[in-house]
């Protein structure tokens, strides 16, 4: 039974880490892969024109980007840069809150991002980018967050972030890291477990929390994040691999 | 300490006010003290839906869907097998081919609204099979949007469907592939009591069922066996026109009519139009006679209580999948995610317009105020205009059909004389010495998801073992401290016994497929695994909460 193969998300994401599409080893026995251009029925043309992105990919972008503020933030070294423009725009991305007093889920949590990025390795700093953004920002100064990266072994990719707390506390609700129960929200560490990740290009994010299996984890990051194909590509590579 | 410790301290403190009670307060002293900075909830900042003009649109039915001779791409998938224990003797499956691409629809005028649909359709095709006719589903992901795909898992909601068949959650079927899906259209043990009539298939995708449902993977799965037919066949039931299904699903468009789907609302996704089979407010043009509706709530994460605008009650033949022991008269119909209500309204005597309304009101995705606070007259759903509908063509020919329904002929206005009371399909309960063992499943919040005893989904662990062949008692209790989950299990019906905060109404005691966990619900189930070993989930269907994890496996072993 494939899904009781337990190397099989392992496979997925050492293929997708090489570059290979997932579905060439994802699919087990089942899903099979069928001509480009399928019998009666299946031939109404799509939305959009070759070449254009799909409407549905353009909406899920305009809407994320209208809906997530383009605050100002630091770096770990200090640098300002804009949450949108310069840390999600046309990028993969796994977002967390976290704060460096934080005893109770930020360790674990940070312990999990650490193993993650092992298991994402060097897509971490070229097209993967981890931003772990303090819910505590009066005590997280730049320096306080550059000793606690270094403390725990945060690579290039992995961008540590402060700013206006007001700011900080809009995003956080706009990502969806908020609890309706006001009490529940009020304490900073019940935000700490939770990693948001999307691909702003295709539009397609999903959120899972963060002291799940990291191998689960990281397959979903992996799947839910990947690029678009390039139909013809997949196509022949998929048809030498299924015959 | 726990969060629910943290909840109860939190409760005492505030003189046991509810959530939503100190929200209010919030309110009231201005929100300094208790609504934190930024916005209580993700979706107060969304724009409305625009404006349209309810009752202008006639009510969609979906197609039927039709077999094929032979698949048109690919050979058969040996993981679909109909080989099926206890069945050596049925037909060769009729084969079907549904494929995943776009659709669109003027759903605003002038403006196109497009939707993600099983053969572009939204609702899908509806599928009407006969008992121990097994079919195959080759299930095609075409949708291409320029290279950006979705993955797929199709689940047939209530079907007892082999492992390897049912959808599970990482069973994915990526853009450009397809998968066989086996459905033999049996009942566990040839059990007459145990057969399905109102499935519904939809997506499973682990992580993205929410958005793939959303942009309008659903569809009916009906099915017949001779009991139902002879029912059909004897006036008792109404058919073929006048068996209308009805999928209610909450929406929300951008200003060009756009389907909005906001994947940061992981409480649950509403939405501030109401659809009814993939159209806002419809209309639908009745005779003055008895309609069978399969009511079908195919909403992310809102709860209906569903209530003719005159005040007439309605008569329940079904519930969730299965025909009833006896129908019965409800005044109205809570129907919560996923859940179907099978249900008779008699226009014989109503007005000439009435409206099928929602009578409870919900503000976000952790579920109603109130699951009896109802507000009447509440939003309308669809208006039935009486008495203006066309006589009906004669039935399709029979062979025509791919079920063989037979015409309303048992009464002499060719009427169907159901009514509260009348017997439809016996019950055979699983009973307590029937018990192997009992488990415990407690539903609650970490961390910003969902867990089932304290863990989040993995889908390779197994959260439970069932032998097959025996039957089990679960406990489900709802821990999460003012939040709604309706739970399905999948493969087998599930027999209520006992509801902590509910009466148990006599269209409960039978078979469900999902059951309403409201706010600290505690429900005792009983089910017995029958037929197919294998792993299968069970999980919230606030379907934002499912692919929040709040999942689990058993596997049933020999």
């Amino acid at each position: 039974m494939c899904t009781n193969d337990a190397n099989r998300h392992s496979a997925v994401r050492r293929a997708l880490m090489l570059g290979i599409p997932a579905l060439l080893v994802a699919g087990c026995a089942g899903p099979r892969r069928h001509a480009e251009s399928t019998a009666g029925g299946f031939t109404e043309p799509g939305p959009n024109g070759k070449g254009r992105e799909s409407a549905h990919t353009r909406l899920a972008r305009e809407q994320m980007r209208s809906n997530l503020p383009n605050i100002r933030l630091y770096t770990q070294d200090g640098d300002p840069v804009h949450f949108y423009d310069d840390l999600v725009k046309d990028r993969v991305v796994v977002i967390n809150f976290m704060y460096t007093q934080c005893t109770g889920k930020c360790p674990p949590t940070t312990r999990s991002l650490v193993k993650i990025q092992e298991l994402l390795g060097d897509r971490v700093g070229t097209d993967i980018t981890i931003l772990s953004i303090t819910l505590d920002p009066e005590v997280d100064t730049p320096e306080v967050l550059k000793s606690y990266a270094a403390d725990f072994g945060a690579g290039p990719g992995w961008i540590y972030l402060t700013g206006q707390y007001d700011e900080i506390d809009g995003l956080r609700h706009k990502l969806g890291v908020f609890d309706p129960d006001p009490i529940l929200d009020a304490d900073k560490a019940n935000h700490a477990g939770l990693l948001t990740f999307g691909n702003e290009r295709t539009g397609r994010w999903a959120a899972l929390p963060a002291l799940m299996d990291v191998d689960e984890i990281v397959d979903a990051v992996l799947r839910i994040t990947r690029e678009p194909r390039r139909r013809g590509k997949a196509l022949s590579a998929a048809s030498r691999t299924r015959s | 300490m726990s969060r629910n410790a943290q909840r109860l301290r939190a409760r005492c403190e505030k003189q046991q006010l509810s959530r939503r009670e100190l929200l209010k307060l919030g309110m009231v002293t201005g929100g300094a003290a208790l609504v934190p900075a930024g916005r209580a909830r993700a979706d107060d900042d969304d724009p409305p839906s625009p404006p349209v003009v309810p009752f202008q649109q006639d009510l969609l039915l979906p197609e039927v869907a039709r077999p094929v001779r032979a698949f048109t791409v690919g050979p058969a998938d040996p993981q679909c097998s109909l080989d099926i224990p206890g069945f050596p003797d049925l037909p060769p499956p009729h084969l079907y081919e549904i494929s995943l691409r776009t659709g669109r629809r003027e759903l605003f005028p002038g403006k196109l609204t497009e939707f993600w649909g099983y053969n572009g359709s939204w609702p899908g095709p509806t599928f009407k099979v006969h008992r121990n006719q097994p079919i195959v589903v080759r299930f095609i992901n075409d949708l291409d949007l320029d290279g950006v795909d979705t993955e797929l898992s199709i689940h047939n909601h209530g079907g007892h469907t082999p492992f390897g068949s049912d959808g599970f959650p990482d069973d994915f079927v990526f853009g450009g592939e397809f998968k066989d899906y086996c459905y033999p259209n049996i009942a566990p043990d040839d059990d007459d009591s145990e057969f399905t009539s109102t499935q519904w298939y939809h997506d499973h995708a682990m992580d993205v069922t929410a958005r793939n449902v959303y942009m309008g993977m659903s569809g009916f799965y009906l099915l017949f066996d001779d009991l139902e037919l002879d029912l059909i066949n004897s006036g008792v039931l109404p058919s073929h026109l006048f068996d209308i299904p009805l999928v209610f699903q909450d929406r929300r468009f951008d200003q060009n009519g756009a389907l909005l789907y906001n994947p940061m609302e992981h409480d649950g996704v509403l939405g501030d139009r109401y659809t009814v089979n993939g159209v806002i407010q419809p209309r639908f043009h009745v005779q003055r006679r008895k309609y069978r509706f399969r009511m079908l709530n195919g909403s992310n994460a809102r709860v209906y209580a569903l209530r003719l605008s005159n005040g007439q009650s309605v008569t329940q033949i079904g519930n969730d999948s299965w025909l009833l022991p006896n129908a019965v008269q409800r005044p109205h119909i809570l129907l919560s995610m996923a859940e179907r209500a099978d249900v008779i309204i008699d226009f014989t005597n109503a007005p000439d317009e009435l409206f099928l309304e929602n009578i409870l009101e919900q503000e976000d995705g952790t579920g109603p105020d109130d699951l009896d606070d109802f507000k009447i007259p509440g939003t309308p759903l669809m208006k039935f205009i009486v008495g203006s509908a066309p006589v009906p063509p004669s039935p399709p020919s029979l062979s025509a059909q791919p079920v063989a329904e037979g015409p309303n002929s048992g009464s002499p206005r060719g009427d169907a004389t159901i009514e509260p009371g009348d017997p439809l399909r016996p019950h055979v309960p699983i009973t307590a010495d029937e018990i192997v063992r009992t488990r415990y499943f407690v539903f609650d919040r970490e961390d910003g998801a969902w867990t089932i005893n304290e863990r989040f989904f993995d889908p390779d662990r197994d959260d439970a073992d069932p032998e097959l062949g025996t039957a089990e008692r679960w406990i489900l209790e709802n821990h999460s401290g003012g939040w709604v989950h309706p739970i399905h299990i999948h493969l087998e019906a599930h027999q209520i016994q006992s509801l902590a905060e509910r009466p148990l109404e006599p269209q409960d005691a039978a078979k469900k497929d999902t059951v309403l966990l409201g706010p600290d619900e505690v429900a005792e189930v009983y089910m017995k695994f029958r037929t197919f070993p294998g792993r299968f989930v069970f999980h919230c269907h606030n379907i934002e909460h499912e692919d929040m994890r709040m999942m689990g496996v058993f596997n049933v072993h020999e």
